[in-house]
């Protein structure tokens, strides 16, 4: 088995406060609005947000090179409200693990509302998306997170 | 206070074939034997279930005041060649550090190459990236002294 490894962070300023950028990673159906995406199809997905907690999804890709069943599994290890979110997850292809990751997310007041750091190390096992390919979606995915205070 | 993050590398040789090192790596018993920095330490492993998904929970710390509680999540094991896990220091009901582990065990002439790659994020200042990487860096040594004298 190869392992690549690959660090990156994602950051972004939101208009809200951290309160508000908070209770979209905490709630599920605020979680849902911006985490799953329109062109998968997402089954049992949920989300139990708590120190110990997790959340799992299955999304169905039907057409392209990576068409399949894919699935994240997230493990929460700390959670401090409006501040930070520190969690390990690891994504499967057709109930294969290809990577596992460990994440932050920071939220800092500003003057505009919230700066949100996003970093992320990841560990890339053969046929896994890969570090470049990680980050183009997480970037997608805190976009979309963004989006939903415009 | 914000987070600090700091990744490091050992490589190491080990006289003994993969599947050796494996189980010493693994072994309840052993790692309360190599996983110790220093005689004054202890490794108490109360949760063991080394398997993908599988999660592993240990206490270490002084052996006069043992109070690290460490959980581990495992997600990928590929037996005898590699392994992915995350984990998390605790004190109390505080969180130290979290690391994401990945650990190469291949094949060599002489025996086993190991290759320990540790990304850390701290929650207490750097005092913890120097402490995790120190404590690596001795465990992994103890270990291979474990191996080498046991073989």
């Amino acid at each position: 088995m190869t392992i690549e490894h690959g660090n990156f962070s994602v950051s972004r300023t939101i208009a809200a406060s951290p309160a508000s950028v908070f209770r979209a990673f905490a709630d599920e159906d605020l979680k849902r609005a911006w985490f799953l995406n329109p062109h998968l199809s997402a089954s049992d997905y949920a989300l139990d947000f708590r120190v110990g907690g997790g959340e799992r999804g299955r999304f169905t890709m039907t057409e392209g090179p990576a068409t399949g069943i894919h699935e994240n599994a997230t493990t929460y290890f700390d959670i401090k409200p409006d501040e930070r979110i520190v969690y390990a997850y690891s994504m499967s292809w057709d109930g294969r693990v290809h990577s596992t990751s460990l994440a932050t997310v920071e939220l800092t007041s500003t003057e505009a509302g919230t700066r949100l750091d996003y970093t992320e190390a990841g560990v890339f096992f053969e046929g896994s998306d890969g570090a470049e390919m990680r980050q183009g979606g997480m970037e997608a995915l805190i976009d979309a997170l963004v989006a939903t205070f415009k | 206070m914000s987070l600090g993050n700091d990744r490091f590398t050992l490589e190491r040789g080990i006289a003994a074939l993969p599947a050796a090192v494996w189980a010493a790596f693994f072994d309840p018993k052993a790692r309360a034997i190599w996983s110790p920095p220093s005689p004054d330490e202890v490794f108490e492993v109360l949760e063991h279930d080394p398997r993908d998904g599988g999660t592993g929970l240990h206490r270490c710390g002084p052996k006069s005041d043992p109070t690290y509680i460490v959980e581990t999540r495992y997600h990928k094991l590929d037996e005898p060649a590699a392994v992915s896990f995350t984990e998390i220091v605790r004190k109390g009901d505080t969180p130290l550090a979290a690391s994401q582990v990945s650990v190469v065990f291949a094949a060599t002439e002489a025996g086993t190459r190991l290759t320990l790659d540790v990304y850390t994020t701290s929650f207490v200042g750097d005092g913890m990236l120097a402490g995790t990487k120190g404590g690596w860096t001795t465990s992994i040594a103890n270990l291979i002294h474990h191996i080498e004298n046991a073989s």
